[in-house]
Formats: C-alpha cells, sequence, structure tokens
C-alpha cells in the first residue's frame, strides 16, 4: 500500500448496520442528548411505507417523533428547508432524523444549520468551512443503496428564486449516525437497485483511481467493490434476498466514505453535466460512463486500474490475466456487468447514451444534446480531481462513444 | 455467512504527511478555536519538537495559551488538576497534545475536567453526552496503543467513552521521526496486536476490517526498515498511520486476549505493553492457526498485497498470513526476547495475571489465558 | 508549579517566505492581465464569465491576497493587493504559507494542491472551472517545459499550437506582465 506525500481522511459518522439496526435508533439518540426527534422525508419514502416501519422501530422503545415533514421536493429548496426549521422551532425538537436520498438529507443538513446556528439565512453559511460549531444531533437512514450521502459532508440546496445553487461544505455537516437497515431498501424495484448500485461501484471505483486516493479510501473502496459485485447481479434477480440488500447498502456507505475523502473525477463530471441538461437520474449516467472514465485515465493509472480486477472478478480470473492486460480486463468486467443488469432487468436498464428512455418511452439524450453536455461538463468542478485533463473535443469524444455504446479509442487519447 | 450487525465509529480526521502541521491552525479555526494550551513532554520539548510546532502555528491567529513543557509519563491526578487550572486561568478554548503515551492521555483527561466542568475522580464515573472542547493529537511514534482511541487512562482508571476521540490527529515526519528503536517496535507490536484482535473476532465488520487492514499493510510493509533506521521519515510516519487505525479498529472491537493479558502484565510490572503483547501474540497465533476457524486468510490480503494473496493457493493462505505477520515480529527482535522467561517474569505470576486478565475481560476463561501465558513462558 | 515558566506565545511572520509569495501572487495577477490580452483561448475563457467576475487568491488567514477582476468595459485587469471592499465572486485560499511556498516554487501544482486540501476553491464553482483552464494556460507560458508540466496535468503539445502563438504569446505575456 502506498503511503501518499499528504493525505487528509475523516469519517466522524457513527454507522450502525444490521438487519434491525433501526431498533437502536432510541438509544442511540438518547446518548448524544436527544429525546424529540423530527423526522424528514420525503412523499415516495412515506408512500412506500417506510416511515411506518422507522417509527414502529422507535415505538419499541416509546420513543415518538415529535414532528413528521414529509414533502421534501425532487430537488432540494432553500424555501422548504426554512418550513422544516420553522416546525422544528415550533414543535420544540432537539434532533433530526433524515429517511430518504440525497435531497432529503440535504435538505435536513440545511435545516439543522439553521436550527443550531439560531439564524434565519442560509446565505451566510454558503461555502467551503463556514459552519463551525457541532450541529444538534442529527441521524441519516438512506433508503437507496448508492448515494452514500449518509457519508458525506456537502450539501447542495437551491434558491430557485435567484436561480442559484448553494454549496455548502464542513465537516459538522457529517451525520452523527447513519443507521443502515435492510428494510429501508427491500422495497427498491430492480432497475432502481441495478443503477444505485452501479452508483455506489462508481463511487468506489473513481475513489481508487483519482487524485486524492489515500490509504483508508482505499481499503474501504476495495470492500465497497468486493460486496457490490457479489451481490448486485443476484440481488436485482432475487429482490427479497435481505443479506444481498444489506450488503448493497453497507457498500454504498463504504463508497460513500471512499470518495468524499478521494473525491471523484471524470465520470461524475459527465454525469452532472448529464442530469443538469437531460434530466437523467444521477445513477444511470454514472453506470453507463464508468467504463468510459477507466478508459480515459488508464494511461496515466494503469496500476490501480489493474488492481480492481481482484475484487470485481475474483482472484480466478485475476490470476489468469497477465499484470499488463489487467487495466483492460477490469473495463471488459465492468461492461460484462453492465451487460448482466441489462439481461437481468429485462433490457430496462440502458447500457449506453442512446438507451436511456424517460416514462413515456422518449429517449432522453438526444445525440444534438452532446455539444450542450460538454459545454456543462466544463464548468463542473469534479474534474478536478480526475487525473488526466479535459478540453471541449475530449468531452465530446467520451460523449460520443457512450453514446453508441462503443469502446474509447485510446489512440486518440491526448497524453500531455 | 453471518449476518452484518455491527456498530462503527471513528471520529477523528487524520491529516498526516508533508507539511502537516501547517494545517493545525486551519484545522483548529474549523472547529471554532483560537487559544490551545499545548501540552508535551520535557523530552520532547529538548528535541526541538515544541518549536517545530510553535513555528508551524506562526502567521496564523492561533496564540498557544501556554506551551507545557513538562508533562510526565504517568497520567496523575495532580498534573491533570494543575493543567486544567493553567488551562483555565489562560483562556484556553482546545488542547494539542504533542507527544504520544501519558501526554495523549494527560490531555484527554484535562479535556474531560474542563469540558465538564468536575473534579476529574468524578469524571469517570459520568456518562459523557455532548463533544468535549477541540483536542488535536500530534503523535509521536512512541505510541502505547489508546492515544488516537475512545478511551482514556488516568492513574488507574480506563475510561471509554465515543467522545474521548481526539478531533484531529496530525502526522508529520518532523515530529514522528524522533522515537528510539525499541519505542518503535512498541508501537508496532501494539498496533499488530489491536489490528488483529479486531479482525479475528467472529462477527463480520468490513468497515472495521478496513481500518484494521491498513495498519497491517503499512507495519509490514515498513517496520523492518524503521526499526533499523527509527529517524526514517517515511517509515515513521506509516508506523504512527498504522497506529492511528489500529486504535481505531481497537475501539469499536471487543478486547482481545493478548490485550487483556499484556495490559495486566504491564500494569504489575511497568514493562512497556507492547513488547508483552509481541511475546504473546506469537503464541496466539500459533495456537489459534491450529485451532477450529484458524487464522483470518484475509489478513494474507492486507499484509502480502493483492498479488500474493491472489497467487496462494486457498489452502495454504492461513499459514501464509502466520508466516507474515510472524515476520513482523520478527523484525523487532534485537528489542524483543522470544518468551516471557526473557523479560524475567517469575513463573508463579503467572496465575496471577490469568485471574487478573479473567476478573477484566470474561470472554476468555481463566484457563484459556493461563494456557497462553505457559505457552509463551518457556516458548513451546 | 511555575506557571510563568509557561508563557502564552503569539504567532510570529515568516517575512522572507510572504514577500516571495507576494510577489508570485503579482507576477500571476499580472500575467493572467496579460494573457487575457493576448491569448486567444485565455480571451474567450474570460468572455464567458459573468460580467461582475472578481477573483480573490489569497494566503489564510492573514494574506498576502491578490484580485484580479472584470472592469466594466470587460477588460480583465489586476487590481492590486489590497481589499478595497471588493465583493469576490470567486476565492482561491491558500490554508497556509508553507502551502503557498509548495505551490509557488512548483513542487505541487494546483491540482494536487487542491486534492491534498491545501488549496480551497469557493464561490461560483463554473468560474472556478474557467479560472483553473486560464491559470494552465498562463503556467505554460510563463514557465519552462521542464517546470511547467509538473504543475499542469497535461502540458499541451506546442505542435497543435500556431508556432507564432507559442514563441510571441510568450514574449508578449512577459513584456505585457512586467511593464506598466
Amino acid at each position: 500500500m502506498q503511503l501518499p506525500a499528504y493525505y487528509e481522511f475523516c469519517n466522524s459518522v457513527k454507522t450502525i448496520v444490521g438487519h434491525k439496526a433501526l431498533e437502536q435508533i432510541p438509544q442511540s439518540l438518547k446518548a448524544i442528548n436527544a429525546q424529540r426527534p423530527m423526522i424528514i422525508t420525503d412523499k415516495g419514502v412515506e408512500q412506500a411505507g417506510l416511515i411506518k416501519i422507522v417509527q414502529a422501530a422507535m415505538q419499541k422503545s416509546k420513543l415518538k417523533a415529535a414532528a413528521l415533514f414529509d414533502s421534501v421536493p425532487a430537488d432540494s429548496d432553500v424555501k422548504v428547508v426554512n418550513e422544516v426549521a420553522k416546525i422544528y422551532r415550533a414543535k420544540k425538537c432537539d434532533s433530526i432524523i433524515a429517511v430518504g436520498g440525497g435531497s432529503v438529507l440535504d435538505t435536513a443538513k440545511g435545516a439543522n444549520i439553521l436550527v443550531s446556528e439560531n439564524a434565519t439565512d442560509l446565505m451566510q453559511f454558503v461555502g467551503y468551512g463556514n459552519v463551525k460549531r457541532k450541529l444538534r444531533p442529527f441521524v441519516a437512514i438512506p433508503t437507496t443503496a448508492g448515494t452514500g450521502s449518509e457519508v458525506t459532508s456537502v450539501a447542495v440546496i437551491a434558491n430557485h428564486e435567484k436561480n442559484i445553487k448553494m454549496a455548502f461544505g464542513s465537516l459538522f455537516l457529517l451525520p452523527d449516525i447513519a443507521i443502515i437497515d435492510s428494510r429501508m431498501t427491500k422495497t427498491l424495484p430492480p432497475t432502481i437497485t441495478a443503477f444505485t448500485g452501479m452508483d455506489a461501484l462508481t463511487h468506489a471505483v473513481e475513489a481508487y483511481f483519482c487524485l486524492a486516493k489515500n490509504p483508508l479510501s482505499d481499503t474501504t473502496a476495495l470492500a465497497a467493490i468486493q460486496l457490490i459485485a457479489q451481490n448486485l447481479v443476484n440481488v436485482v434477480k432475487k429482490p427479497s434476498d435481505l443479506d444481498g440488500r444489506l450488503a448493497l447498502a453497507l457498500a454504498s456507505n463504504l463508497a460513500g466514505m471512499a470518495f468524499s475523502n478521494s473525491m471523484v473525477g471524470l465520470v461524475h463530471n459527465i454525469g452532472h453535466a448529464i442530469g443538469g441538461v437531460c434530466g437523467v437520474p444521477h445513477g444511470v449516467c454514472m453506470n453507463i460512463l464508468l467504463p468510459y472514465g477507466l478508459e480515459y485515465n488508464m494511461h496515466k493509472r494503469s496500476q490501480y486500474i489493474g488492481e480492481l480486477l481482484y475484487p470485481l472478478a475474483g482472484e480466478e480470473v485475476y490470476n489468469k490475466t497477465p499484470k499488463k492486460e489487467r487495466p483492460l480486463k477490469t473495463v471488459e468486467y465492468i461492461r460484462k456487468l453492465i451487460q448482466d443488469l441489462h439481461d437481468a432487468t429485462d433490457g430496462k436498464h440502458p447500457r449506453f447514451l442512446k438507451e436511456v428512455y424517460d416514462r413515456t418511452g422518449k429517449q432522453m439524450i438526444p445525440k444534438e444534446k452532446l455539444p450542450d453536455i460538454a459545454r456543462t461538463a466544463m464548468s463542473d468542478p469534479a474534474q478536478f480531481y480526475n487525473p488526466e485533463d479535459l478540453d471541449y473535443n475530449d468531452y465530446i469524444m467520451v460523449l460520443e462513444a457512450a453514446w453508441e455504446g462503443i469502446p474509447l479509442d485510446r489512440k486518440k487519447i491526448k497524453k500531455g | 455467512m453471518i449476518p452484518y450487525n455491527f456498530t462503527f465509529l471513528s471520529h477523528p480526521k487524520i491529516c498526516s504527511g508533508l507539511k502537516a502541521l501547517e494545517h493545525i491552525p486551519f484545522e483548529l479555526e474549523s472547529l471554532n478555536a483560537r487559544k490551545p494550551l499545548v501540552i508535551t513532554s520535557a523530552r520532547w520539548a529538548k528535541k526541538g519538537l515544541a518549536k517545530t510546532l510553535t513555528k508551524a502555528l506562526y502567521d496564523s491567529n492561533i496564540t498557544i495559551g501556554a506551551l507545557f513543557t513538562n508533562a510526565p509519563n504517568y497520567p496523575s491526578v495532580t498534573i491533570i488538576n494543575e493543567l486544567s487550572k493553567l488551562y483555565r486561568d489562560r483562556g484556553c478554548d482546545s488542547i494539542i497534545a504533542l507527544g504520544s503515551g501519558g501526554i495523549a492521555h494527560i490531555a484527554k483527561a484535562v479535556n474531560m475536567v474542563v469540558s465538564l466542568k468536575t473534579d476529574i475522580l468524578q469524571c469517570t464515573d459520568l456518562t459523557i453526552s455532548s463533544p468535549l472542547k477541540p483536542l488535536i493529537c500530534v503523535p509521536t511514534a512512541d505510541c502505547e496503543g489508546g492515544e488516537m482511541a475512545s478511551v482514556a487512562y488516568y492513574e488507574r482508571f480506563e475510561k471509554q467513552s465515543d467522545f474521548l476521540y481526539p478531533d484531529v490527529i496530525v502526522i508529520d515526519s518532523r515530529i514522528t521521526r524522533h522515537a528510539t528503536a525499541q519505542e518503535i517496535a512498541n508501537c508496532a507490536l501494539t498496533s499488530l496486536t489491536h489490528a488483529i484482535e479486531a479482525c479475528g473476532i467472529v462477527a463480520p465488520n468490513p468497515i472495521n476490517d478496513a481500518y484494521a487492514h491498513t495498519a497491517l499493510s503499512f507495519i509490514y510493509q515498513y517496520l523492518p526498515k524503521t526499526i533499523k533506521k527509527p529517524c526514517y521519515k517515511d517509515g515513521s510516519v506509516a508506523i504512527v498511520n498504522a497506529a492511528a487505525c489500529a486504535d481505531t479498529a481497537f475501539s469499536n472491537a471487543p478486547q482481545g486476549i493478548v490485550h487483556t493479558l499484556a495490559q495486566a502484565i504491564a500494569l504489575d510490572t511497568n514493562l512497556q505493553s507492547g513488547i508483552v503483547m509481541g511475546i504473546l501474540l506469537r503464541y496466539s497465533l500459533a495456537a489459534k492457526l491450529h485451532a477450529k476457524g484458524g487464522i483470518r486468510p484475509e489478513l494474507l490480503l492486507a499484509l502480502a498485497g493483492i498479488d500474493t494473496y491472489a497467487k496462494t493457493p486457498e489452502k495454504d493462505r492461513q499459514k501464509a498470513a502466520y508466516d507474515y505477520l510472524i515476520k513482523c515480529i520478527d523484525a523487532t527482535g534485537n528489542y524483543v526476547p522470544t518468551t516471557l522467561k526473557g523479560l524475567h517474569i517469575p513463573h508463579y505470576k503467572l496465575k496471577e495475571y490469568a485471574r487478573l486478565a479473567a476478573a477484566k475481560n470474561k470472554q476468555h476463561k481463566e484457563n484459556e489465558y493461563l494456557a497462553l501465558l505457559e505457552k509463551s513462558f518457556e516458548g513451546k | 508549579m511555575n506557571a510563568l515558566q509557561y508563557p502564552e506565545i503569539k504567532p510570529k511572520k515568516k517575512f522572507i517566505k510572504r514577500i516571495y509569495i507576494a510577489v508570485m501572487l503579482w507576477v500571476v495577477g499580472r500575467a493572467i492581465q496579460a494573457a487575457a490580452k493576448v491569448d486567444r483561448e485565455v480571451k474567450e475563457e474570460f468572455a464567458k464569465l459573468k460580467d461582475n467576475f472578481l477573483l480573490k487568491m489569497w494566503i489564510w488567514p492573514n494574506g498576502p491576497a491578490m484580485y484580479v477582476g472584470k472592469t466594466k468595459d470587460g477588460k480583465v485587469k489586476y487590481l492590486g493587493w489590497k481589499d478595497k471592499g471588493y465583493k469576490p465572486t470567486l476565492t482561491m485560499t491558500i490554508k497556509s504559507v508553507e502551502a503557498a511556498m509548495l505551490l509557488f516554487t512548483f513542487q505541487e501544482g494546483t491540482a494536487i494542491s487542491t486534492a491534498r486540501n491545501r488549496l480551497v476553491v469557493d464561490g461560483d464553482l463554473p468560474d472556478a472551472c474557467a479560472l483553473v483552464r486560464i491559470l494552465n494556460i498562463v503556467e505554460v507560458y510563463l514557465l519552462p517545459k521542464i517546470i511547467a508540466k509538473l504543475a499542469v496535468k497535461r502540458y499541451p503539445k506546442w505542435s497543435q499550437m500556431n508556432p507564432l502563438r507559442k514563441h510571441f504569446g510568450r514574449i508578449l505575456i512577459y513584456v505585457r506582465a512586467f511593464t506598466f
């Protein structure tokens, strides 16, 4: 294992993992002096019946939520944050339990800043390191096994009136407790399981080869990759496999730990842009772009990419493949994984950008949009951590290949 | 497969490597602190470490509230009270522990006193439920285990709480390269024991394993060279990194048989507990190798890397992992005898140690402890 | 315990390093201004930025600092090292004097410095991406290849560039940066 010249690593979230992890909420809250939690979630989570499960688990220790807010929109908004803070204060809550995906957690993080700092305007905390005090107790319960946002120290909240996005970064935004319980992901449909799993895989893979990699992000990433490779296809085929579900949720947590400390690169860079321009779900983009991110950076990171073959494919394949061919084999294996998921979901899991359809069957990423996407990608800061530089033509090259579904012509990649 | 069912917490932020010390002002500021009390020992002050740290705080808004350069290695109530008074008199808002062992534990105890605003002896019985004042650990390479964990040792007490983790661990070669080879051996053997015992438990915990594996990997890779040349910069940084990871692993797993016994012996004899652990670990591993369940083959992956692990046939992995671990212990050969007899521990004392250990850690029976002690005594 | 033995210590300043960094910040600021006039790519990048664009590059927490902004007529201008009540839209914070030394002695490029969490970019993030590209081009112009290669991720192949652009650009930027 390499010792980097300098690195930082922090994951100060208490992680509780198990088929019955939810039952530990009351005692964990008590240990940090909280008795009146407010549950924050969105309509989808509520309708899936997950809040009932959480409440029932809390009820076993006679703990009741002091308030429930269940209308977080898909895109976090500053107005909603203010509303949540208002309810929190009115009901005299003393802690937050956020149940849901990225947007719920971001909203909850924003509200927690307001109520802890006794502030009314989020603007004064925007930026890196402007939250400087321990916030109120905060429990995060992820309901998708992908984003890993229960262990990230950032939050993005939009102000739709002013049309700006406010980004917050501080270690105090990390939740106090993350609860990984298989019941929370049990009802995810196979297609969503597939792309959220690939989202987590992308976090782990990018964490392993991008610029801020470090010893602890390496070991957590490798563990995550192994768990996903062993469980993802099985769970997509057999959604009731609770042990597999728990393994995937844990993998997503491990991958979150890895990437929030070592950051991500090209795949997220372009993925954010496609999400922004065409509204494609994050995980779908990650899944399609992952092999291209590896191919594009291969000349600089071949050793690391080659090592990924082991957790992905297991020792037999690893041993059989000569060292020189391992990086390419890794990419091949990821492509095979995507194909397997495509087959397991009856073709609903997209393999290329042109295969992404919305609910009405309309193609979501028309080819004409690629230049738009490339331009947007040039303004996305995830590129900072990508090992190789990218200009407009490079983005177009990657996008066109990913659109058609052909491997990148590695001879055409510019090497400085 | 046993389903996952565990809790994991590693609170500290690690800043390790080139110019890490110069990150302290920024880290303090992000913890809303401006005036730290710095605690270090006369030995480290004489080596110039206090000066190095002071210089690292130049060009910032951080004023050192007091630079205390006389910390003893034993965290007594007297020193804890005196330092707490100094902290309050100077209006400090945070603590920097410059050094390992007693220094770090004194800092933790002082932090409890000033944060909970009570006497140290009362702290022992209190349940801590909110964060203490910011604490930054700047460890030297003479770690004794526990400095960067969620535990504080003072007088004869042992206090465990999630809030006893330091907030930031700053590892810089300018600080770590001054320990002696003997101290490096002690530090590495303690970390090795903690890491192995943390992954040796039955219930799977992949997060804790990730920390333990990082520790093992660094020890195997860097220990032999660092023992020969303790001022080797990268090596000493790696060893302290291993100690930090092992402390986390240790905090999240039940205490193991070797750790418990070594603590009992060290308390009685004033030997360094790492040295005792090194001896016991050797025989504990040998016993485990032949017992049901054996050694976890994944240890080989952590120690030797992916290539070697994949190449080794499955049935040989346990033995290979064992060999690698023994190699780590052997690297400290000049400083650690191979038997308890070599430490001049009288044979009649073994029974007492086994009894003490069994009283403290009920996971193992007294005769299990005794069996390991007997084996380690003559090296059978 | 005699508390007087353990005095309070106020932080001193590292004057020589601060002077070196101040000079380097001045050079970078002037060079950005010059490159914005000379190089087509830099010009285009700046044209895309918002009209109120104002960059603050500084060493946390007490400086030195450097400001570059767009004037009302859309020109890029180096605005000096003094804070005249500017409202930066983009702030590049270097966490310590030592981190700045690593950066300005080219031991760490901007990418590595960001990855090691020594250089923090705050504010309008799309502008930040443009600015990193601009800085890369400026570095390639100002520095000899052997050093610039360490500072940027991908050293451009000059063969892809007009040789005229390369040599004239370099000379012009030097001249404009160091004359008033």
